[in-house]
């Protein structure tokens, strides 16, 4: 198996970090392109009016998915080699809400923020601020007193195969079929969901509209 | 035309999860794993389960044809074909040893000086003197 390419040493570190820089330039362009730099578009989706932040991360997850294992089926791939995070329950159901509530309420995450703020929008540059602010400040004033949170629930580098001790592929579809079932909810929802579609038919006569 | 094409590409991927979910080994697929045999006939090959009990001896995979040993691990026959072919080509690219001259590094022996021990002439026979009687 060749993959993962650094790894197996097909290259080397500083190889590595320019195509890093690469990914890294080619993701931005096509957040922006796909219009996620702004955090109207990204706040829509808790409006129920626009669903493509959830289209295409979960378009993503899936196609990153399906490249993998179909990569180690075929004998490319050394899935074993992969880094996998550590699971922590407690620090990412707390760390998990406080990112949500950013995002519902700056209409931003870490990446669209950098895509904002390199375009010059001021929300996206304030975003940025306050995660330089928050990292610092975590690791100068908050590091000891928040390990109980940030340390809890440690499950080790678990998968969610693993995890459930169902068979990787049944996992896979099912995550697919979850998607697919999101793609034509969101969709579904954003044919219908339409806060002003009542006053759209309401007679216009009624409302004084000529 | 768009819900065409959204039809066609949400079929692709029931299809390609749903072959997964029928074929997928349990695990995915392992490479071949590098470990430091306890038993220096065993060389490292091909995992069964993660762990080191299950590995083939050279002989098996020399041996043994490719059928066989798939039957055996939990790999797809073209990934035991790779580990068999490089142990074959290993095996035929192994190349000879440069053969150290072997120096003999002839210490001198210390050269024994045979020394005569040469007797020391006899003291000259004092001549008796006859004693007068």
């Amino acid at each position: 198996m060749i993959a993962p390419l650094l790894k197996n040493g097909l290259f080397g570190v500083d190889t590595s970090f320019f195509i890093a820089l690469i990914i890294g330039i080619m993701f931005g362009y096509l957040l922006e392109k796909g219009g996620f730099g702004n955090a109207r578009k990204i706040v829509s989706q808790f409006y129920f009016t626009d669903f493509s932040v959830l289209k295409v991360m979960f378009t993503s997850i899936i196609v990153a998915m399906l490249g993998i294992l179909y990569l180690n089926w075929i004998g490319v791939l050394d899935i074993s080699q992969i880094y996998i995070t550590p699971t922590f329950v407690t620090a990412q159901l707390v760390g998990g809400a406080f990112l949500g509530l950013g995002f519902a309420i700056g209409g931003l995450c870490p990446g669209t923020s950098f895509v904002s703020a390199i375009t010059g929008k001021i929300d996206g540059m304030v975003f940025l601020l306050g995660i330089f602010v928050g990292t610092m400040s975590f690791g100068d004033i908050f590091y000891e007193w928040l390990e109980p949170v940030y340390k809890g629930g440690s499950l080790g580098k678990i998968t969610v195969p693993e995890f459930f001790g169902i068979d990787t592929g049944i996992v896979a579809f099912l995550i697919v079929v979850m998607a697919i079932g999101s793609f034509w909810l969101a969709e579904k929802t954003e044919r219908d969901w339409d806060p002003y579609k009542k006053l759209r038919s309401y007679p216009k006569e009624k409302i004084g509209v000529d | 035309m768009l819900r065409k094409l959204k039809i066609l590409g949400a079929g692709i991927l029931l299809v390609l999860g749903f072959v997964l979910a029928i074929g997928y080994p349990d695990g995915g697929v392992k490479s071949v794993v590098e470990y430091t045999p306890a038993n220096k006939n065993d060389i490292p090959t091909l995992n069964k389960k993660g762990n080191a009990k299950n590995f083939l001896s050279k002989k098996e995979i020399i041996n043994e044809p490719v059928e066989k040993i798939t039957s055996k691990v939990n790999h797809t026959k073209s990934v035991v074909r790779k580990v068999v072919n490089s142990h074959t080509v290993k095996s035929a690219n192994i190349k000879p040893k440069a053969q150290t001259q072997k120096v003999k590094v002839v210490t001198p022996k210390p050269v024994k000086k045979k020394i005569k021990l040469v007797a020391p002439p006899p003291p000259p026979e004092e001549e008796e003197e006859d004693e007068g009687c």
